[in-house]
């Protein structure tokens, strides 16, 4: 449970500075995807020719070379979100590192890895997307999706004229979010950990 | 005791030379490819920040290099006018990237040949929560970035015709 609690916050920490808009939020699970299934290739590479010092430095300057990459790709489709993000578009390399130094990957195969890093990320990057999805919505009133240069709005109400609302959309707002967020998790995974107790689900 | 044979050493060490040189060499490429995208892209938002709130009066002109670290953050073109015709004499016009307590945001600045920032407005935002924003940031952020970008100015190739040297 630690450990499912401790990915989710690393996943949900590289949230928390951005912008409350839904267009954001998609743009860094892709980032955080494709971070997390290139690291899982490369450690494989990476474990075949390199010794055990070497390896944690290539891993940390392959991590951040992949997200200068996607970085310099993302500027031929929004230069203006990468303008915005800055170097928070490195931040789900920093998740992604967090997750891998927790799971102890040494002996599985590169399929079992893979299938366990693309389950796990996937789960991440639903409740991401949730969490994203309500600061959009408590926050600007609306769902913003990420298109070219620049993003696509489609607006229920003005939360502009309802202060209480603005709150949301700031980053004090976000991190009372985060926070409830962090307490739904910890109650959904009691839950789970309890029907596994009873032999209700099987986690094997 | 563990013994590394030399060959092995040098092996492992070359492979890893060769792996960062050839990071380094894909990262280069990319970022000079995408440099053109970054000034194009950034030119239209500036563009239709400018449209919004001086309708026909402005138009954006060439990109402007300026020596500051702040150049990752931020673009600078001329500022040309409509109504003349021609690039308005050592205007500017610059999209920032500034913190707010709504996160970070992209903000357009003109500078005008007597020296004076203004800002303009928020891009990638809708008019009222731009204008929430900027009720909020306008005497700290807003006003920190106005001074900031004159310093920066200042020192730059715009700064010498305004010192005269």
């Amino acid at each position: 449970m630690n450990k499912k609690l401790l990915a989710y916050i690393s996943t949900l920490t590289m949230l928390i500075p951005v912008p409350g808009r839904f267009a954001y939020g998609i743009l860094l699970v892709i980032v955080f995807n494709l971070v997390l299934i290139s690291e899982t290739l490369f450690l494989n590479v990476v474990k075949k020719f390199a010794n055990n010092n070497l390896q944690t430095v290539i891993m940390a300057a392959f991590l951040i070379s992949v997200s200068v990459f996607i970085r310099g790709i993302s500027i031929f489709l929004f230069p203006v979100i990468v303008l915005q993000l800055g170097v928070l578009l490195y931040f789900p390399a920093l998740s992604v590192f967090v997750i891998s130094v927790m799971h102890n990957r040494e002996e599985k195969s590169l399929k079992a890895n893979l299938m366990q890093n693309i389950a796990s990320g996937s789960l991440y990057s639903l409740l991401a997307l949730l969490f994203m999805f309500f600061r959009d919505i408590l926050g600007y009133g609306c769902i913003s999706i990420p298109v070219l240069n620049g993003i696509a709005e489609i607006r229920f109400f003005n939360t502009a004229k309802i202060p209480v609302m603005c709150f949301f959309a700031s980053l004090p707002g976000t991190i009372v979010l985060s926070t409830v967020a962090v307490v739904i998790f910890i109650h959904i995974l009691k839950k789970i950990e309890i029907m596994e107790h009873a032999g209700v689900i099987n986690d094997k | 005791m563990i013994t590394i044979s030399k060959k092995k050493l040098f092996q492992d060490y070359g492979i890893f030379m060769i792996f960062l040189t050839g990071m380094f060499l894909a990262l280069l490429v990319i970022t000079l490819l995408s440099r053109k995208s970054w000034i194009e892209g950034l030119k239209k938002q500036v563009a239709t920040v400018l449209e919004e709130t001086y309708p026909g009066k402005y138009t954006v002109g060439d990109y402007v290099s300026f020596n500051s670290a702040l150049n990752v953050s931020a673009s600078c073109y001329h500022l040309n006018s409509s109504l003349t015709a021609g690039t308005l004499p050592e205007s500017y016009v610059l999209i920032i990237r500034i913190m707010t307590i709504y996160g970070p945001m992209p903000a357009v600045y003109i500078c005008n040949k007597n020296g004076s920032v203004d800002f303009i407005g928020f891009t990638c935002i809708s008019r009222d929560m731009s204008d929430q924003i900027k009720s909020v940031s306008m005497n700290s952020t807003i006003q920190y970035w106005k001074l900031r970008i004159r310093y920066m100015l200042l020192n730059s190739e715009f700064g010498k015709s305004q010192r005269g040297y």
